[in-house]
C-alpha cells in the first residue's frame, strides 16, 4: 500500500519535527509548511491526502488557509485536522463550521491524534 | 443605588423631605459648623462647642429680639425700635467676628454686654409697664460664662446686680421715667409691629427653605456621586477581569507551544521511535513524560476556572450510563494509585440509571476528586468511588469518592471549594497543584444542575459527594407546558436524521448539528432540544419537541431542513446529509384539566410514542 501524504502546518519548527516523527512512525509520509502562503502553496504542489493545520499562523492564518482550500475546487476535497494551542471553546466550533473534520488542542493526544487521521483518509 | 432608582420613580424631592425634616436639628448644626469652618482648626473640642453655642445664641437672641421688638411697638413704645434694632445688629455681627477672629472671649463679652446695656435701655424706655426685658437678665451672665468662660460669667453677674440695683433704686424713690402713650402712635405702632411680625415669618419660612433645598441639593449631588463612582468601579473591575482573562487565555496559548513539543518529543522517544531506550532511561523519561501531562492538565484547569467565571464554561447535555465512566475514570488513575500503594476501587449499582450530564465533564470532576483523594491519602490507604440513586432525591444519581486520608478540619470543609484554597498540611505532598480542581468540580457539578460537597472527619478520612440529574423526558419537556391553563394547542416532533456522513467527523458533526437546533430556529425559552442520547443508542437522530401549530410545525422542519443543508454544504468534507420529519398532534384534550406534572407525564408519555414510530419508521426503510 502507497503510504498517504500528510501536510503539517505549523510555524513551530520543533513541533513540525515532532509531529513529523510521529506520522513517519506511522507510515504517513510528510510535508511541512510554515505559514498560510506556504501551506496553499505546498498543497497545490504536492497535493496532499490529509492537512494538519495550526490556526495561529504568519502570512494567512489557519482560517484563512481553511477558506482558501474550501473555495479551491482542486483542492476542496482535502479533509483538514486544526491542531491548535488556541482556547478549544472558542476555536473547535469555529473551525468545524470553517470545514475542518476535527479539532485537536495542543498538546494533542497521539491516539486519538492518529485515529482521527486514519479514519479520515484511512 | 436602590434609592436612587426609587427616587427616579416618584419624584425626588418629595421622596426624600420626610427624613430631611427628621434630621432638621442636625442639619442645623452641620450648617453651624460649616459657617465656622474658617475657625475649625485654630479651636479645641471644647472651644468648638462654645462657637456652636454662640452662633446658636446669636441667632436666638436675633429670633427672640423681633417679636419681643414688635410686643414693645405694639405697646407704642417708639423710642424701642432703633435700640432693639441696634441689639439684632450687633448680635447678629458677634457670629461674622468669631469666624473671623476665633476670640470667644469677644464674643461672649461682646453679646452680654450689649445684651445688658440694651435690657437697660429698654427698661429706661418702657418704664413701668416693661418689666418683661428685665426676665432676661439673669441670662447675661449665663451666657458670658458659657461663651466667654467663668470670669466673664462673674464681671456680667456683677454688672446685674449692680444694674438691677440702680433700677431698683430709680424705682424705690420715684425717678422712674415716665412713658406718654400717644394712641395715634399705639395705632401707627400696632400695624407696623404686625407687619414686621409677619415679614420675620415670612422671612424665617425663606430661610428655612433655601436650607432645605441646599440640602437636597446636596444630597442628589452625593447620590449622583455615588452613582457614578459605582458605575466607574464596576467599569474598572470588568475592565480588569477582562484584561486577566485575556492574560490567562494569552499565556496558556503561549505555555501550551513549548509543551507540546516537550509532550512530543518525550513521547516519541519513550515509544521508541528514537532508537532502544533501557530500563532506568525509560523509567526516568516517563516521570518526565508524566510531569508534562500534569503541566497540562494544570494550564487546562486555569483555562477552564477563567470560563467558569466569564460564563462561558462549555457543558453539554448528553445522556449516559454513569457506571462505565466511573470505571473508565479508575483504570486511568489505577497505576498512580499503585504507586502509592493505594487501593482504588470502583463500585456503581447495576442499575445504575442514565445521567443527563455532559460525560466528559464528569469524567474531569471524577478525575479530579479522585486525584485528590490519591493526594491525601497515606501509603496503604485505599479510595472508593461508588455511584448509586441518591436516597434524599431519586430524581438523582449520587457520586462518592471515599478516601482513607488526612481529613479535612470541620472549619475548613466548606472552604475547600473556593477558589486556590488548599488545605496546608506537612504530612503531605509538597506539590499540590495550583488548588483549582475543586473550584472547577463544583462549577461543572452546578452547571449541569447537580450540587457537591464534603464530609470528613480529621484523621479518618473524607468522603466527597456530587450529584447529577437522572433524565426524565417529562421533566426535559417542562418548558413545552408553561402554567396550568395555560396549554398550547398544538404541539410538534421533530425529528432529525443524519442518513450519512463521514465516521471520523461524527462526533464534531454530532456537535454541530445540536448546536444548529440550539441556536436556530427554535425559541430556546419554550422548545426543547432532546440531549443527544434520549433517542436510545441511536446516534445521528435528534429530535425537538416544539410548541407550535401544525403550519408552524411544517414551515419549522423546512426552515430547518435548510439550515442544516447549508451547515452540510459549510463542512463539505463530511459528505452530511440529514433528514428533517415534522410530526405535529394537537395537545390531549385531558391536559387542560389537570395539574403542571399530569400533563407534563401526559405529554411525555405522548412524545415517547411519537419517538418510537419514528424509530420503527427508520429500522424499516
Amino acid at each position: 500500500m502507497s503510504s498517504k501524504k500528510i501536510l503539517i502546518v505549523d510555524d513551530d519548527r520543533d513541533i513540525r519535527m515532532g509531529l513529523g516523527a510521529r506520522l513517519r512512525a506511522n507510515d504517513f509520509e510528510v510535508v511541512f509548511a510554515e505559514d498560510g502562503m506556504g501551506a496553499i502553496a505546498t498543497a497545490r504542489r504536492e497535493s496532499p491526502d490529509l492537512v494538519l493545520l495550526d490556526i495561529g499562523l504568519p502570512a494567512g492564518n489557519g482560517y484563512v488557509v481553511l477558506d482558501r482550500l474550501r473555495k479551491n475546487t482542486s483542492l476542496s476535497g482535502i479533509p483538514v485536522v486544526v491542531l491548535s494551542a488556541r482556547d478549544a471553546e472558542e476555536n473547535e466550533k469555529l473551525a468545524l463550521e470553517e470545514g475542518a473534520i476535527a479539532f485537536f488542542q495542543k498538546p494533542a493526544d497521539n491516539e486519538s491524534l492518529i485515529a482521527a487521521i486514519r479514519s479520515a483518509i484511512g | 443605588m436602590a434609592a436612587s432608582m426609587d427616587g427616579t420613580g416618584v419624584h425626588p424631592a418629595s421622596a426624600s423631605v420626610a427624613p430631611m425634616i427628621a434630621a432638621a436639628p442636625g442639619r442645623l448644626w452641620v450648617e453651624v459648623d460649616r459657617f465656622l469652618a474658617p475657625q475649625a482648626e485654630s479651636l479645641n473640642a471644647d472651644e468648638r462647642r462654645r462657637a456652636r453655642l454662640t452662633v446658636a445664641v446669636s441667632a436666638s437672641i436675633v429670633a427672640l429680639g423681633v417679636p419681643i421688638a414688635c410686643n414693645l411697638m405694639l405697646h407704642g413704645v417708639w423710642g424701642n425700635l432703633p435700640v432693639t434694632l441696634g441689639l439684632l445688629v450687633v448680635v447678629s455681627a458677634v457670629p461674622f467676628v468669631l469666624r473671623r477672629t476665633g476670640s470667644l472671649v469677644l464674643a461672649g463679652n461682646a453679646i452680654a454686654g450689649v445684651l445688658a446695656a440694651t435690657l437697660a435701655i429698654l427698661k429706661f424706655n418702657s418704664g413701668t409697664i416693661a418689666v418683661p426685658p428685665f426676665i432676661f437678665l439673669p441670662g447675661v451672665p449665663l451666657i458670658a460664662a458659657l461663651i466667654a468662660g467663668p470670669r466673664a460669667g462673674v464681671f456680667w453677674g456683677g454688672f446685674a446686680i449692680v444694674e438691677l440695683g440702680f433700677f431698683y433704686f430709680l424705682a424705690i424713690n420715684g425717678l422712674e421715667p415716665m412713658i406718654e402713650l400717644n394712641p395715634e402712635h399705639l395705632f401707627r405702632g400696632r400695624y407696623v409691629g404686625a407687619a414686621v411680625m409677619v415679614g420675620f415669618v415670612l422671612l424665617l419660612a425663606q430661610a428655612y427653605e433655601r436650607l432645605k433645598t441646599r440640602a437636597l441639593d446636596e444630597l442628589r449631588q452625593a447620590q449622583r456621586l455615588a452613582e457614578e463612582r459605582s458605575r466607574e468601579l464596576e467599569e474598572s473591575r470588568r475592565q480588569q477581569l477582562e484584561m486577566k482573562d485575556r492574560f490567562v487565555s494569552h499565556v496558556s496559548h503561549e505555555l501550551r507551544t513549548p509543551l507540546t513539543a516537550l509532550h512530543q518529543f518525550l513521547s516519541i522517544v519513550l515509544d521508541g521511535l528514537a532508537g532502544k531506550i533501557e530500563g532506568e532511561q525509560r523509567e526516568y523519561l516517563a516521570i518526565a513524560f508524566r510531569n508534562a501531562e500534569q503541566l497540562r492538565r494544570m494550564i487546562d484547569d486555569l483555562m477552564d476556572l477563567n470560563r467558569a467565571r466569564s460564563g462561558k464554561l462549555r457543558v453539554e447535555s448528553d445522556l449516559f450510563p454513569v457506571g462505565p465512566v466511573l470505571a473508565d475514570c479508575v483504570r486511568n488513575l489505577e497505576a498512580r494509585a499503585g504507586e502509592k500503594g493505594i487501593r482504588l476501587q470502583a463500585c456503581a449499582s447495576e442499575e445504575l440509571a442514565v445521567a443527563q450530564a455532559d460525560p466528559t465533564r464528569v469524567r474531569q470532576v471524577v478525575g479530579n476528586l479522585v486525584e485528590n483523594a490519591i493526594k491525601f491519602t497515606p501509603k496503604d490507604g485505599r479510595v472508593d468511588v461508588t455511584g448509586a440513586r441518591d436516597p434524599d432525591d431519586d430524581s438523582f444519581l449520587r457520586i462518592s469518592v471515599r478516601d482513607t486520608g488526612c481529613g479535612i478540619e470541620p472549619g475548613a470543609v466548606d472552604r475547600i471549594f473556593d477558589r486556590l484554597h488548599q488545605e496546608q498540611s506537612a504530612e503531605t505532598d509538597s506539590r499540590l497543584g495550583l488548588g483549582l480542581g475543586l473550584a472547577i468540580a463544583r462549577e461543572l457539578v452546578e452547571r449541569q444542575g447537580g450540587h457537591i460537597w464534603a464530609e470528613s472527619q480529621p484523621g479518618s478520612g473524607s468522603t466527597f459527594h456530587f450529584t447529577l440529574p437522572i433524565f426524565e423526558l417529562a421533566r426535559a419537556l417542562r418548558p413545552c407546558v408553561l402554567e396550568e391553563g395555560e396549554l398550547r394547542r398544538n404541539f410538534s416532533v421533530l425529528h432529525v436524521e443524519l442518513l450519512r456522513g463521514s465516521a471520523i467527523a461524527s462526533e464534531g458533526l454530532q456537535r454541530g448539528v445540536l448546536h444548529l437546533l440550539r441556536t436556530s430556529v427554535f425559541y430556546p425559552e419554550r422548545d426543547v432540544v432532546l440531549p443527544k442520547g434520549a433517542l436510545g443508542d441511536a446516534p445521528g437522530r435528534f429530535a425537538v419537541v416544539a410548541a407550535t401549530g401544525a403550519e408552524g410545525a411544517e414551515a419549522l422542519a423546512k426552515r430547518l431542513a435548510l439550515r442544516l443543508d447549508r451547515f452540510a454544504e459549510a463542512s463539505k468534507t463530511c459528505h452530511a446529509e440529514f433528514r428533517v420529519r415534522a410530526h405535529t398532534e394537537e395537545v390531549p384534550a385531558e391536559l387542560d384539566r389537570c395539574t403542571r406534572a399530569e400533563a407534563l407525564e401526559i405529554l411525555a408519555g405522548r412524545v415517547e410514542e411519537i419517538l418510537r414510530e419514528a424509530g420503527h419508521e427508520r429500522g424499516e426503510t
